[in-house]
C-alpha cells in the first residue's frame, strides 16, 4: 500500500515534469541584429529596442544605465552606494530584486525585458532564460571593456547615440590625460600600488585599477596576478615592494583605515608613510576606482595626487564637475566640499 | 496487530494528503502575484496538454520557477531524511547525520574538484559520490582504528573529517579561479533550491529513486543492523554485504540531494528522531514517515524563505534556524530515554 | 552430534591463549553448563560457536559441517543465541524486538512476512509475554528483558540455543524462572549449552558439565562426576562445600563461612 502510494506520488510528478516542459511559446518579437555580449553570447536586438526595460543586481550596471540616459526604463537595481538611487530619478523609483544574487520571483513580478548580470555566474542567467526575460553579461576588467559595454547595453536599449557621446566624453578624458602624462618625463613618474579590502591584498597586475595608475602617470609595480581580480599577497610582499605611492580602494569593504597604517610601526619605513603619500580613492558620491565611467576620475585623482604640478586641484575640480555634469546634468559641489578639503 | 497496520495507514495517507495541499499551497505562495485560482488552472492546463490562456510571465513563474522548485526540495527532503535515518541505524547512533559524519562536505571537495577541472555535470555529481564515500569511509575507520567503537567516538570522528574536508575546502577554494569557479563552489556549498528547474527533475529521480526504494525494501534490516554487529551477525545478518549496501545507498541519496541543492543542514538529523516520535523505531515505518515529513519540512522551510524577507535567504540559513530549536525541544521530549 | 568441537585453539594475540586445546561435543535434548570464573573464556568458546570469532584452531563442526564455512545466515537457522547484555540504541517494542529472531528466514531485499508475524505472535503467547509486545524492550525489568530474548531466540524454532551468563544481574526469583524455563526448553528436544559461574546452577539444571581452567583448558563429563570440592578449588580458587540435602535430595554448593 505504502508503495502503491509512492508510485502514485512520483508519477504525479513525472508526468507533471514532462508536461510542463512542452510549453515552449514566447511572443516573437522582431530581430534586428544579433550582438555579442561581454561573455561571448549571442543576443537579439529587437526592432523596438527602446522599449525595452532592464532590471540588475550587478552594482556595476548602474553607471552604465545612467551613462546611457536609460535609467527611466530601470525597474530594478542594485547600487553601492546611496549617491546613486538619489542623484538620478529612474534610479531613485527603480526597485530591487536582491544584491549580488536575484530573488527570481521578485524578478518576474518586475518582468523586465532584460537582466544586466555579471558574466561569471551562469546558474542565474540559465534560470532567468527560462523565465522568458533576456540576460546580458557584461563584463569590466579594463578601459577597452568600459567602451564595449556601452556599445553592447546601447544597442540592446536602442540608445546607439547616447552610447557615442558617452564613449566620444570618456576616450576625450582619456586623450586628455594622455596628454599630461605625456608631458611628465619617466624620471617623474611614481611607483604606485592599490591596496584592496585588506592590507596584503593588492590590485593584481591585470586589474583596471593597475591600469588606472599607469594612466595617471605612475608605475604599477604590483607583478602578481589571478585573472582580473584582487591577489592576496601579504604584507611581507608589499614592503619589498615599497612603493612611493599607496592607493586604497574604495570599491570595496575595508579591514583598516589609513590612520592604523600612519600609526602602525611595522610601516614605519615605508617610503609612502614617511612622506605621507597613502590616499583613498574618494567615494563620498560614487565609487572612483569602479570599473565604468568614473574610473576617469579615479586617474584623474592619481594623477593629481602624485603630480600636482601638472594636474592641479583646480582642474581636477573641473573635471569632477565636467563628468558630474555629463552624467546627471548638475554637479555635486556641495557634496563633494569634504573631499576637496582632504585633498588640500 | 491489525488496528496498528490501520493506524499507520491512515498516519501515511493523512500525511500524504498535507503534503499534497501544502504543494498547492505552495504553487499559489510567492512574491508574483498568482491567484490560487490562476495558478491551479496553468497547473491543470499544463497537466492535460492543453494551451494556456494565463499570461506567458505568470505562466512561466508557476510551471518553470515554482513546480520545479518545490518538486526538487520535497525530493531533496525526502532523500536526505531517509538517509539521515539510514546513517543512524547502520552506525546504532541517533546522533549522526550526513553533515556529521562528513559526508556532505566530502560531497562538496568531489563537486568542487570537478568544477576545478573544468568537468562537465555528470562528472562533478560523480565526484560528489566519491567524495561522500571516501568521507564516511573515513569517519568509520577512526574509531575501528583506535578500537573504540562508543558513540563519542564516532561523533568525534565526525568532527574531525568535517572539519579536515573543509580545510580541504577551503583549499580549493583558494585555488580556484575567482572569476568563474569560486562562484560555482560556493554555489555547491549553498544549499539553495532557486535554480532548480525542471530538466533538473528526471536526472534527480534517476539518481535518488533507485537508492530509495532499496532502502526502502531493505529497512527492516537496518533494524536488525542497530542491534549491533555482533547480535546481527548471530541473528543471521550478512553484515558486510547489508552494511555496505546501506552505506552506499544513502550516501548516494546525500550526494544526490546535494547535485542538486547544495548542502542542507538539520533535515537529516532532525526528521528521523520526529518520525521516531510518531511511529516508534521501527525502520519499516521509520523510512517512509521520514521520507514524507522530510519533503513536507523541506517544502514548508523552502516556501518560507521564498516569500519571507525582502530578498531570498539561502535554505541552508532557514533550516538552521528552524531545525536548531526543533532539535532542542525533541531532546527536551526525549530527556528520559537520553538519561539511560 | 549438533556440536562437536575438537582440539580448538585461540587467542586474541600470540602470546595469551583464551582456548587451549578444547574438545565438546553435545546433542539435540543435552544440556551443557560451562563453568569457569569470570574471565576464563566462557564467552570467547561461545563466540567461536557461534561463527563470530573465526581465527581459530582446530575443528568447530555444526551438524558435521565446519562453522567457518557456514554463512551467518545457515548458523542462524540452527542456533538461537540469548546474549548477556541486551540492550538496543532504538526503542524497539517487545514485538519488533523478537521479530528480529526471524532474520535468518528473510532474504535481504524484503521484509518478515504475515506468517512471521503470527510466529512471534504465537511465541509471545506460549511465553506469556502477549501482554509485553507494545512495550518498550528498553523499559522492560532485566528478568522481562531475558525472557523476551529467550523468546527471540526461539521464535525460529531453532536445534541449539546458547545462553551466555543468562543468569547475571538477576534477582534470584527470576534467575528460578530463567532456569526452569531453560530446563524446560531442553526436555523439549533443544541442544542448550549455557554459561554460568554459579556451581548451584550447574546442579540445578543437572545437565552435562564442562570446567574451565585458568589455563584455558575444558574438562567435559557428568555433573557429578565434574562438580567436586577438588575441582571447585581449581577453578575458583576458594574452599567451596558440597553437602547432599536430604529434604530436596539434592546436593548444594556452600561457601563455609567468611
Amino acid at each position: 500500500m505504502i508503495k502503491k502510494l509512492f508510485t502514485v506520488l512520483i508519477t504525479t510528478c513525472l508526468v507533471l515534469s514532462l508536461c510542463s516542459c512542452s510549453n515552449e511559446k514566447t511572443q516573437e518579437r522582431e530581430v534586428i541584429k544579433q550582438i555579442t555580449d561581454g561573455a561571448g553570447r549571442t543576443v537579439n536586438v529587437y526592432a523596438d529596442a527602446d522599449k525595452n526595460t532592464a532590471a540588475s543586481v550587478y552594482f556595476v550596471a548602474a553607471p552604465f544605465f545612467v551613462a546611457l540616459k536609460i535609467s527611466d526604463r530601470v525597474l530594478a537595481v542594485n547600487t553601492r552606494n546611496a549617491f546613486w538611487a538619489n542623484a538620478d530619478d529612474g534610479l531613485h523609483n527603480a526597485g530591487t530584486v536582491g544584491k549580488g544574487t536575484v530573488d527570481l520571483e521578485k524578478l518576474a513580478s518586475y518582468n523586465p525585458t532584460v537582466l544586466v548580470h555579471r558574466s561569471n555566474d551562469p546558474e542565474t542567467i540559465e534560470a532567468v532564460e527560462k523565465l522568458g526575460i533576456d540576460t546580458i553579461c557584461i563584463t569590466v576588467e579594463n578601459a577597452q571593456d568600459i567602451i564595449d559595454t556601452l556599445n553592447i547595453l546601447g544597442s540592446y536599449f536602442g540608445v546607439e547615440e547616447n552610447a557615442e557621446k558617452a564613449i566620444n566624453w570618456f576616450n576625450s578624458k582619456i586623450d586628455l590625460i594622455d596628454s599630461i602624462v605625456e608631458t611628465i618625463p619617466d624620471s617623474e613618474k611614481k611607483t604606485a600600488i592599490l591596496i584592496g579590502g585588506d592590507l596584503g591584498r593588492v590590485a593584481g597586475k591585470d586589474m583596471l585599477q593597475s591600469w588606472m595608475i599607469e594612466k595617471a602617470g605612475g608605475i604599477p609595480v604590483v607583478e602578481e596576478y589571478k585573472n582580473h581580480n584582487w591577489v592576496d599577497i601579504g604584507v611581507e610582499r608589499v614592503f619589498s615592494y615599497n612603493p612611493e605611492y599607496i592607493f586604497s580602494t574604495s570599491s570595496a569593504a575595508k579591514s583598516y583605515n589609513i590612520e592604523d597604517i600612519y600609526n602602525d610601526q611595522a610601516w614605519s619605513a615605508m617610503n609612502a608613510v614617511i612622506n605621507k603619500n597613502i590616499y583613498n580613492i574618494p567615494t563620498t558620491l560614487d565609487s572612483w576606482d569602479m570599473p565604468g565611467m568614473s574610473a576617469v576620475l579615479g586617474v584623474m585623482y592619481m594623477l593629481h595626487t602624485m603630480h600636482p604640478d601638472y594636474f592641479s586641484i583646480e582642474d581636477l575640480e573641473d573635471e569632477v564637475d565636467d563628468y558630474y555634469r555629463f552624467m546627471f546634468g548638475r554637479c555635486f559641489d556641495d557634496e563633494l566640499e569634504l573631499d576637496w578639503e582632504h585633498f588640500n | 496487530m491489525k488496528t496498528n497496520k490501520k493506524k499507520l495507514l491512515t498516519t501515511y495517507i493523512i500525511l500524504l494528503l498535507i503534503l499534497i495541499v501544502l504543494i498547492v499551497f505552495a504553487m499559489c505562495l510567492g512574491k508574483y502575484d498568482v491567484t490560487p485560482k490562476e495558478s491551479l488552472s496553468i497547473l491543470f492546463r499544463a497537466i492535460t496538454f492543453r494551451e494556456q490562456i494565463a499570461d506567458e510571465m505568470t505562466a512561466n513563474v508557476v510551471l518553470k520557477l515554482r513546480l520545479p522548485r518545490i518538486l526538487v526540495s520535497i525530493f531533496v527532503g525526502a532523500a536526505l531524511s531517509i538517509s539521515g535515518a539510514c546513517y543512524q541505524g547502520v552506525f546504532k547512533n541517533p546522533l549522526v547525520s550526513p553533515d556529521f559524519l562528513g559526508v556532505s562536505s566530502g560531497a562538496c571537495i568531489g563537486a568542487a574538484i570537478a568544477i576545478l577541472f573544468s568537468l562537465s555535470s555528470a562528472y562533478i555529481s560523480s565526484f560528489a559520490f566519491i567524495g561522500g564515500i571516501i568521507a564516511v569511509g573515513i569517519t568509520a575507520l577512526i574509531p575501528t582504528l583506535i578500537r573504540n567503537r562508543s558513540n563519542i567516538i564516532l561523533v568525534l570522528s565526525g568532527i574531525i573529517v568535517s572539519s579536515l574536508m573543509s580545510s580541504i575546502l577551503g583549499f580549493i577554494k583558494y585555488t580556484a579561479d575567482p572569476y568563474t569557479q569560486l562562484a560555482s563552489i560556493t554555489y555547491w556549498t549553498m544549499g539553495d533550491f532557486s535554480y532548480a528547474s525542471l530538466s533538473d527533475i528526471a536526472p534527480m529521480l534517476l539518481i535518488l529513486i533507485p537508492p530509495l526504494v532499496i532502502l526502502l525494501l531493505m529497512s527492516w534490516w537496518i533494524d536488525v543492523l542497530s542491534m549491533g554487529e555482533e547480535e546481527a551477525r548471530t541473528l543471521g545478518t550478512n553484515i558486510k554485504i547489508i552494511r555496505t549496501l546501506v552505506i552506499i545507498c544513502s550516501t548516494l541519496l546525500t550526494s544526490g540531494s546535494i547535485c542538486f541543492a547544495g548542502t542542507i543542514g538539520w533535515v537529516g538529523l532532525i526528521v528521523p528522531h520526529f518520525s521516531r516520535m510518531l511511529v516508534g523505531s521501527s525502520n519499516r515505518k521509520v523510512l517512509p514517515i521520514s521520507c514524507i515529513l522530510g519533503a513536507l519540512f523541506m517544502l514548508i522551510v523552502d516556501t518560507l524563505t521564498r516569500i519571507i524577507g525582502v530578498t531570498e535567504m539561502p535554505v541552508s540559513i532557514m533550516t538552521g534556524i528552524v531545525g536548531a530549536p526543533f532539535f532542542i525541544w525533541l531532546l527536551f521530549k526525549r530527556r528520559n530515554e537520553i538519561a539511560q | 552430534m549438533i556440536y562437536e568441537v575438537k582440539n580448538l585453539n585461540f587467542s586474541y594475540n600470540k602470546k595469551n591463549s583464551v582456548l587451549n586445546d578444547i574438545n565438546l561435543q553435545f546433542n539435540e535434548g543435552e544440556l551443557l553448563c560451562v563453568l569457569g570464573k569470570n574471565g576464563s573464556g566462557k564467552s570467547t568458546l561461545f563466540k567461536c560457536l557461534l561463527g563470530l570469532l573465526k581465527q581459530y584452531d582446530g575443528e568447530i563442526l555444526l551438524n558435521n559441517k565446519e562453522i567457518k564455512r557456514l554463512k551467518e545466515k545457515d548458523i542462524a537457522q540452527i542456533v538461537g543465541y540469548v546474549p548477556q547484555n541486551n540492550e538496543s540504541t532504538f526503542d524497539f517494542t517487545v514485538y519488533e524486538y523478537v521479530l528480529m529472531g526471524l532474520a535468518s528466514n528473510v532474504s535481504m531485499f524484503s521484509h518478515p512476512s504475515i506468517e512471521d508475524e503470527k510466529k512471534v505472535l504465537t511465541v509471545l503467547k506460549e511465553m506469556d509475554l502477549i501482554n509485553l509486545s507494545q512495550r518498550k524492550f528498553n523499559e522492560l525489568s532485566g528478568g522481562e528483558k531475558q525472557q523476551v530474548s529467550i523468546a527471540r531466540a526461539i521464535v525460529k524454532q531453532p536445534k541449539v540455543i546458547l545462553f551466555d551468563e543468562p543468569t547475571a544481574h538477576l534477582d534470584y526469583s527470576n534467575q528460578i524462572k530463567v532456569l526452569k524455563k531453560i530446563k524446560e526448553l531442553s526436555n523439549k528436544g533443544y541442544a542448550i549449552a549455557i554459561t554460568t559461574h554459579d556451581p548451584n546452577h550447574a546442579i540445578l539444571l543437572d545437565g552435562k558439565v564442562a570446567l574451565f581452567d585458568e589455563n584455558g583448558h575444558i574438562k567435559q563429563g557428568a555433573r557429578k562426576e565434574l562438580i567436586t570440592e577438588d575441582n571447585l578449588k581449581i577453578i575458583y580458587g576458594t574452599d567451596l562445600k558440597i553437602r547432599y540435602l536430604e529434604e530436596f535430595k539434592r546436593d548444594v554448593c556452600i561457601y563455609p563461612a567468611l
